[in-house]
Order: structure tokens, then C-alpha cells, then sequence
């Protein structure tokens, strides 16, 4: 869940974030035609919606637009290339990767975020919401020729539940959306931890084509978490990191360099650190996929990747932040998720060239722990300063503002309803300073000429640094005005969340990207509890108290009816409010992804940060 | 003391190094603000979050007291047992990440050895043979010129300008120039044999390897400009002049021969160019390389993988120290390691 960088040198985020993979930045792609022959065939086949793999139209096979003829190569540069297996917790590259070769059992839309079916054909609930039961398509095969079964769900998720590997269990182990498992206590650090029962997972084949899971409780987001990447299955077998399987490969060889999935393209070859290359899968069972073959170069400097789309090598590119000029891009069309298309240019080589902005479901704030930072100051930073320079000043005028902790997107009523509310009701002054209010507070509390308050403010010194940097001292000289001494720190990404952990921080960068398109999943994190790094609970007060009520209420509403729904819509807006009343956060902005083609290919709109970074979708002019 | 004992002294000598420097690498990385953990897991905003980073670090044994962590990492590396990578390429071993990763370096690093050594050395003795004509004020200048310009300044700017080279190149660009390649990527050397993969892997390793040994290039011009000028005022030289040695054979065999002894450690320590200095060119011009690995394990505290490719440097390097002692007596047999 760490933030999509736009100008890192080192590119080593990792994020738990499945759904809005693929890193903003970092992902430049060529289209180039030919293979080995140097080639002049451009044909194109297929693909304007090329991302939704043709669910719904059941079992047509989409193999007849013929890939084999084709000799469509598409090179996308990532930023590395390490681990495939669908239960690690990956790197935008590696993310890249593997969206291409695994598929789970439902998938985002184009356009859309309701699921629509991808391995199945039909699936029922039952009438307590607990129990799913899907009817798998009977012509999907693993890139090794086996027949896609329930078996190899079942084999699949105990993996992401037991295997040593994995890290990624908590996505059916823990939080809202459970699959039903028993526990067992380990003593783990002289402490004992409530540990998975290997084996325990209620996750049933009834026969090959029917598969049966029962949640612990019901959830009404259940469906995204079916297309959640972590879940895709693998054959079954195919390591034996689970009791009961011996394993047809190492794990290495597996992970790294033999990942076997559902999706529309198999590992062609893996050049550890420098290049993967995918191809097409024969008789795919969904929508033919554009390019036949995608090469990804493993490029980490944005001035190499930035130099490739200037030579023009490249057709699909990213611009650094430190090269972005806001006055060069020009909007033609506004979608309903708020994605924006249109042209940004001239670039350096005079070409004008296509671009796409879309919502990253991410907010970015500066964390303020509670215990070490009292009430007052943190009011006081919050009126002194403007979000709207952030963005400006800070990332250049690409993001939102951010108030609430829910993004745009998923805040209930959607962007309209979050403007709205954040502009009548944001205490500390909605795009604009309150230096005044800010002094009275700090007064009221004491401090003063003679009587400084002074905090540390820590930035990640390998996500965005120049952004944060610029940020930092807009904060510092407006908390020089309001009596606060700000002293600016700079730390890697681990050693921050290793500090934060540890309770040493003040006042410090994160954020956190949305795992499923609901504000519960960004304010789980906005109420008191043991273990939250804001540490509200050693600060308590009424706003803590309604935070913890209206959590509880989301708690109970969680089946998937509109008289839940709008009992979580109301809760979630008690939370941001209560959250402003203590002003535990400094909200930044919600960061936007960006995608740059020229006209040589046409490449579908990014619909936002939730949907896979697929690449099947482009299509040769 | 004859060669062999000296040898054997030598390599006796390396451990001392060897666990010096492993524990320095031990040090940084365990003792620092750095947890291996924390990068895997990222941000851990919850109870649950942080159980699993507390479970992670088990599993890694980071909780283990330090000192039995290092006498674990200690005596796995000294039995060559170099373990997996825990971060940068988790479940991989490291050392079939240093078997895919090193050649890619040892290529770079071998051209930004040849680069300098062909061009830097005869500029250099050119100049000292010419010494105080504009012909050597022109040599000199450029060397001081190429030693000024900072690696890092150099490779994004010879990138932009071979990116806009199309008129430079016999009217192609850089890319299409003799053989097609891109400016930026690691070179495919699995086909180094074949005359076609060979150029290839060439023409897309020689910009890095022209930045990377740029600075080399200075120094060996300007140290072999001042060595061919020592020798070439020796009373031997005048000797051999006198007695009718021809001008090619008394530069050939009197002059450069003895101008080459200050030369060797300035080569081999260019070599050092192998392991460690090659991480910014690497990073500019996408040749995922040891540098690369070697700056991401150190970042993301990978200890097995920045221990062994620490480990496999310090080999490297105390080698590299030994044959340039025997080189010197190759080359000068005044040289010896008789104790005095």
C-alpha cells in the first residue's frame, strides 16, 4: 500500500495493493511492430475493451481472431521483476506481471467497478449471505495444459492461507470479508498469537466444475474480494509448500521464473532482473488479447524510460514529475469515474501525443501520533495550511485535494457528494488557510512568541521525493507563523514504518491505496484501536468515542442490502467528521495515475486504481 | 621468501579483510535503522499488520539475539552456504542471482577497462613523446576534461545526446548505427559467440562503459604522459640513443616498458570498477547489473544477499590485489619478495 511514486530513483515500493497495481509512473510501453523479421505488418486485431476478457459471453472462445499469424510485440518497461507468486505481497512490476498471467474468478469491468464473472458461469448465495457457490467454465485450461477444477481453488486459497510463503493471508483470514477457518494459538516473541489451522479453510469442491466457500460472516464487497489477485488460482500441486504436496517445481523456479496461471498470457521468458517476456495464450477462453507477445524490460531510472519514449522506441510512456509541464495538457472528455482523456504535448521531439489521468484510490496524508503530538497543534497545522498548494506546488496540479479519507471515487455519493461535504463542513478552511484560527488555537493553548511548540516531521526519502520535499516546507513556513518549530527529517519508506511502529515518529508521510471500492477500507484505520500507528486511543475524547460508535455500526451492517448500505454510508461520514473534530491526520492529496500513447496504438482508458494494469486491451493503428 | 610462501601469506592475510568487511555489511544492515521485515510488509497501520510483521521477522529470525543472528550469518558465509534473498528477490538464491546478474557487469566493467586502456594510454604516451607541443596541450586538456566530468552528469547526457544523434551517425541515429539496438536495456550476451550477437552486445554496452570509464581514461592519460617523461630523461635512454638504437626499439622496449610499472595498480584498480562503481551507469542506462543488486539489497536491508555479494566483492577484490604483486615481477624482474 505505498504510495505510487511519480519520480523515484529506486522504485522499490511494495504495496499489499492488488487492484490498483501498476504504478503510475512507472510504466512506459512501446509498440513496435515485428519480431524477428523486423516487421511491416501492423494488424491490428481486436481489443478496444480488450480488458474484460469477453466474461460474459460465457464460452466463446476467442482464439479464432487468430493470434498465431500475428506479430503485434508490445515492450513495457517496469520497474522490477522478482516474485510472481499470487500470494507475495509484490512490487508494481512484478504486479504487472502476473495480472497478465493469473485471473481470478471475477474482474472488474472496463468502465465499471461492479465484478462480472471470468472463471464461472453462474454462481448462487444463500439466503444468510454465508455461502458461495460458483459453477466454473468448463474450457478454461492452466498454461500447462490442465483443466482449470474447484480442486485447484481449493489447493490455491489454502496456500494464501497456510503456506510459508505467503503473505498475503490476512485477505481471507482477517478483517470484513473472512473465509471461514479455525484457529490454533502460537506462542510467538513470548506471545501468543490466534494462528490459521492448516487445513481448516471451508472452501469445498463439490465436484470438478463446482466450487463452495463459506464466509464467516456476511460481506456485502464479497464479489471484489473473488476477483482479488491474491485468490487467482494455480494448478493444483504445483509446489508443495502445503502439507499433503511433494510439488511438481521449486518454489524459485515457480515464483520467479514458471508462474502458471489462468490469464490471457503465458511466461515466455524470464531474464532474472532485466526482462520478461509473455505471449499470447493459444485458445485463450476469453477475448482474444491484442498483442501477441509483451516484452517488459525491467528500466528503474524515469530518465531512461523518458529517454526510450522520446527516441519514440516507445509508443505508451509515462513523464517524470521533474519534466511535467501542467500547461501542456489539455482535457477533451471527463468520464464517470473521473477519468480524464485527452492530448499533452508538444513534448521535446514536437510530437503531440494522447493522455489519460484516472483515480488512483489513494489517499496520501501526514500521520500525527496522537501520544506525542497533542490536540491544539494538530488543529493548528490543519488550519494553517492550504491542500490545494500541495498539489499545485507539491505534485505539480496532478491529484486531488484531499479532506476525506475516502477518495473521490468510493466516498459515498461519489466526487460531487464529497466536494459538497467537505466544502460546508471541513473545520480548518476547505482550499484555504486559516493562519488566524490557527494562532487563536495555539494561544488558547498556551503557546505563543515566547513559548514555542516544537515537532519533527518525517518525510520518505524514496517515494516522491522532490514533491514532499517542496510540501514540507510549505508546512514548515506556515507552522513558523503559528508558533510550531517543524524540524524536517528524511528516512527510507521501512526505516519510517519501523519508527512509526515502534511510537519514536511525530508527525509523518503515508497513505493507503483502496484494496475494494468501499471508504471501509481507507477508515479502518480512522478510529481508536490497539495497534493504530495514530495512536488515538492514548488521546481519548467525544470525536474518538463517535469514530469507535460508527465503526461499530459498520460492523453490524455488513450484509449487502440498501438498508446496510445506508446505514454504512452515514457511519462512514460520522468517522470523517469525527477524525476532523480531532484532526489526527494532515489529509495531502489523492494521487491520480497518468498514461501517455502516441497515435500509432490505441489504448483503452485506465477505468481507475482498482482494475488490473492490463496491457491486453492495446491495439496496433 | 619465495612467490609461493608470499602467496600463501597473502590469501592468510584475506580473511582478516574478508571478516572485517562481512561484518561491516552485517553491521549497516542489522544494526542500522534498516528492517528487512518492514520493506516487505509496507505500511502496517493495524494490529493485525503488525502481527504479521512480528511473524515475518520470526521467520526471518530477526528477533533472535544479535549476536547469535551473527555468528549464523558468519558461518554460513564461510562455508559458502550463501542462503536466499529475503527482500529484492525473495525465495531466489543469491547465488544464482549473482550467476544471472555478474556478467552483465563483468562486461560493462571489462569495456570500461579496454576503453580507457586503448584510448587513454596511447593519448598519454603520444602527449609525453610530444611534451610542450600543442599537440600535447590538446591531449592534456582533454584528460583533465574527461577526469573533471562527473560519472553521473556524463550518462544523462551522452543518453540525451545519442537519443538526438541523428544526424551524428553517418546520418542515422545511435540506434540504427551498424546494428539496430535501444540506447537504454541490459545487452543479451547469450549469444556473445555469433559475430552478430557480439557486436551487439557491444554497441549496447559501449555508451555505459564510455561513461564508467571516463574518468579512468584521464588518469591513465595523465599518469602515462608523466611516467613516458621520467623515463625519457633517464641517462639510459641517452645511452641507448647514443650506441644507435633505433627510435622505435627505444620507445618500444626501453621507454614503455619502464613507463608501464606505474601504470599497472592504476589498471587494476580500474578493475575495481567490476564490483562496486558501477551502480549510477547501471541504474541510467538500465543494465540491471551487481551494482544495481547490490544498491537495492543494501536499501531494502536484504542481509543474505548484500552479505554474500559483500562477501563475493571482498574475494574479488583481495584477487585482483594479489595478481597485481605478481604482475610486477612479470613485468619487472627487479621486483621480488625476497626479504631484505
Amino acid at each position: 500500500m505505498s504510495e505510487p511514486d511519480n519520480d523515484s530513483q529506486t522504485g522499490q515500493s511494495r504495496r499489499t495493493i492488488l487492484k490498483s497495481a501498476g504504478g503510475v509512473a512507472t510504466v512506459a510501453l512501446a509498440g513496435c511492430l515485428g519480431g524477428d523479421d523486423d516487421g511491416d505488418s501492423g494488424g491490428g486485431n481486436g481489443g478496444e475493451n480488450g480488458s474484460e476478457n469477453g466474461s460474459e459471453n460465457g464460452g466463446e472462445n476467442g482464439s479464432e481472431n487468430g493470434t498465431s499469424n500475428g506479430s503485434n510485440v508490445l515492450s513495457l518497461s517496469i520497474p522490477e521483476a522478482a516474485n510472481f507468486d499470487p500470494v507475495r505481497i509484490k512490487g508494481d512490476g512484478s504486479q504487472i506481471v502476473s495480472d497478465h498471467v493469473f485471473s481470478e474468478l471475477f474482474t472488474l469491468p472496463q468502465g465499471g467497478l461492479e465484478p462480472t464473472a471470468q472463471l464461472v458461469t453462474d454462481y448462487s448465495v444463500s439466503d444468510d449471505g454465508l455461502t458461495y457457490t460458483f459453477t466454473l467454465r468448463d474450457d478454461v485450461t492452466f498454461d500447462n495444459g490442465d483443466q482449470l477444477t474447484a480442486q485447484d481453488f481449493v489447493y490455491s486459497w489454502e496456500r494464501l492461507a497456510a503456506s510459508d510463503n505467503s503473505q498475503e493471508g490476512e485477505t481471507i483470514l482477517e478483517g470484513g470479508f473472512q473465509i471461514a477457518h479455525e484457529t490454533t494459538t502460537e506462542t510467538v516473541d513470548g506471545e501468543e498469537q490466534e494462528v490459521y489451522q492448516p487445513g481448516s479453510l471451508a472452501v469445498e469442491a463439490v465436484d470438478e466444475g463446482t466450487l463452495e466457500v463459506t464466509l464467516e460472516s456476511p460481506f456485502y464487497d464479497a464479489l471484489f474480494w473473488f476477483a482479488y489477485g491474491s485468490l487467482s488460482p494455480v494448478p493444483e500441486g504445483v509446489v508443495g509448500d502445503i502439507e499433503g504436496y511433494d510439488g511438481e517445481m521449486d518454489y524459485a523456479e515457480f515464483s520467479s521464473q514458471n508462474p502458471v496461471g489462468t490469464g490471457p498470457y503465458e511466461i515466455d521468458s524470464v531474464e532474472t532482473g532485466t526482462e520478461v517476456v509473455v505471449s499470447a495464450v493459444d485458445g485463450y477462453h476469453g477475448e482474444a488479447p491484442g498483442p501477441d507477445q509483451i516484452s517488459m524490460q525491467v528500466v528503474e531510472n524515469t530518465d531512461a524510460i523518458f529517454r526510450r519514449a522520446m527516441n519514440r522506441n516507445v509508443d505508451v510512456f509515462q513523464v517524470p514529475n521533474s519534466r511535467f509541464d501542467p500547461s501542456k495538457v489539455s482535457i477533451n472528455e471527463t468520464r464517470e469515474l473521473s477519468q480524464k482523456v485527452g492530448t499533452y504535448g508538444p513534448l521535446e521531439n514536437d510530437e503531440t501525443a494522447n493522455y489519460m489521468t484516472w483515480d488512483e484510490a489513494y489517499t496520501a496524508y501526514f500521520i500525527f501520533d496522537c501520544s506525542r503530538v497533542e490536540k491544539p497543534i494538530r488543529q493548528a497545522l490543519n488550519y494553517a495550511v492550504n491542500q490545494e498548494n500541495f498539489v499545485e506546488q507539491g505534485f505539480r496540479g496532478v491529484g486531488e485535494p484531499a479532506y476525506h479519507q475516502a477518495p473521490p471515487t468510493v466516498y459515498p455519493g461519489g466526487k460531487e457528494a464529497y466536494d459538497q461535504h467537505a466544502e460546508e463542513n471541513f473545520p480548518y478552511g476547505y482550499r484555504e488557510a486559516q493562519v488566524g484560527q490557527a494562532q487563536t488555537v495555539m494561544e488558547e493553548a498556551g503557546y505563543g512568541e515566547n513559548s514555542r511548540a516544537s515537532i519533527t516531521l518525517s518525510l520518505y526519502n524514496d517515494r516522491n521525493p522532490d514533491a514532499y520535499s517542496r510540501i514540507a516546507e510549505l508546512i514548515r513556513a506556515k507552522a513558523e507563523s503559528i508558533y510550531i518549530d517543524l524540524e524536517i527529517e528524511r528516512a527510507p519508506f521501512n526505516t519510517i514504518i519501523d519508527e512509526a511502529v515502534s511510537g519514536n515518529l511525530d508527525m509523518y508521510t503515508l497513505g493507503n491505496g483502496l484494496e475494494y471500492p468501499s471508504p471501509q477500507d481507507m477508515l479502518k484505520f480512522g478510529r481508536p484501536y490497539e495497534g493504530n500507528l495514530v495512536r488515538w486511543r492514548e488521546d481519548p475524547s467525544d470525536a474518538s468515542e463517535q469514530a469507535a460508535n460508527a465503526w461499530e455500526t459498520v460492523q453490524n451492517n455488513l450484509e449487502p442490502t440498501d438498508a446496510a448500505q445506508q446505514a454504512r454510508s452515514e457511519a462512514y461520514i460520522q468517522m470523517e467528521e469525527a477524525i476532523w473534530q480531532d484532526a489526527i491526520y494532515l489529509t495531502n492529496y489523492h494521487p491520480r495515475g497518468r498514461q501517455w500513447w502516441y497515435d500509432d496504438v490505441d489504448v483503452p482508458v485506465q477505468t481507475s486504481g482498482f482494475h488490473d494494469r492490463l496491457f491486453d486491451g492495446v491495439s496496433f493503428e | 621468501m619465495n612467490r609461493l610462501l608470499y602467496l600463501l601469506k597473502r590469501i592468510l592475510l584475506a580473511i582478516p579483510v574478508l571478516l572485517l568487511g562481512t561484518t561491516a555489511t552485517f553491521a549497516i544492515i542489522r544494526l542500522g535503522p534498516l528492517n528487512p521485515a518492514a520493506a516487505i510488509v509496507g505500511p502496517v497501520n493495524s494490529a493485525q499488520a503488525q502481527e504479521r510483521l512480528e511473524r515475518i521477522e520470526e521467520q526471518l529470525g530477526l528477533n533472535d539475539p544479535i549476536h547469535v543472528q551473527y555468528a549464523e550469518y558468519i558461518t554460513d558465509l564461510f562455508t559458502f552456504d550463501l542462503g536466499q534473498s529475503w527482500v529484492v528477490y525473495p525465495g531466489q538464491d543469491t547465488v544464482s542471482l549473482l550467476a544471472q546478474f555478474g556478467p552483465r557487469t563483468i562486461w560493462l566493467g571489462l569495456w570500461a577497462v579496454l576503453i580507457p586502456v586503448f584510448i587513454g594510454i596511447p593519448l598519454g604516451i603520444y602527449a609525453g613523446l610530444n611534451v610542450n607541443t600543442n599537440r600535447d596541450y590538446a591531449a592534456s586538456i582533454t584528460g583533465i576534461v574527461w577526469r573533471a566530468m562527473p560519472n553521473f552528469w556524463l550518462a544523462v547526457i551522452l543518453l540525451a545526446l545519442l537519443s538526438r544523434s541523428d544526424t551524428l551517425f553517418l546520418g542515422s541515429g545511435w540506434e540504427s548505427f551498424i546494428i539496430e539496438t535501444e540506447i537504454v536495456g541490459a545487452p543479451d550476451l547469450s549469444s556473445l559467440g555469433t559475430p552478430e550477437g557480439f557486436v551487439t552486445a557491444t554497441k549496447q554496452i559501449l555508451p555505459a562503459a564510455f561513461v564508467l570509464g571516463s574518468a579512468s581514461m584521464g588518469n591513465e592519460l595523465r599518469l602515462s604522459r608523466t611516467a613516458v617523461l621520467e623515463i625519457i630523461n633517464e641517462d639510459f635512454i641517452d645511452t641507448a640513443q647514443a650506441v644507435g638504437v633505433s627510435r622505435r626499439r627505444l620507445i618500444g622496449k626501453h621507454v614503455l616498458r619502464n613507463a608501464m610499472i606505474p601504470l599497472i595498480p592504476v589498471i587494476t584498480s580500474e578493475a575495481y570498477i567490476l564490483v562496486g562503481g558501477s551502480v549510477l551507469v547501471e541504474v541510467v542506462f538500465g543494465i540491471n547489473g551487481i551494482g544495481t543488486l547490490f544498491f537495492d539489497a543494501m536499501t531494502a536491508g536484504d542481509l543474505p544477499l548484500a552479505g554474500s555479494l559483500m562477501f563475493v566483492f571482498i574475494l574479488l577484490t583481495v584477487c585482483i590485489n594479489i595478481m597485481q604483486d605478481i604482475l610486477y615481477t612479470l613485468i619487472d624482474p627487479r621486483i621480488g619478495y625476497e626479504e631484505r
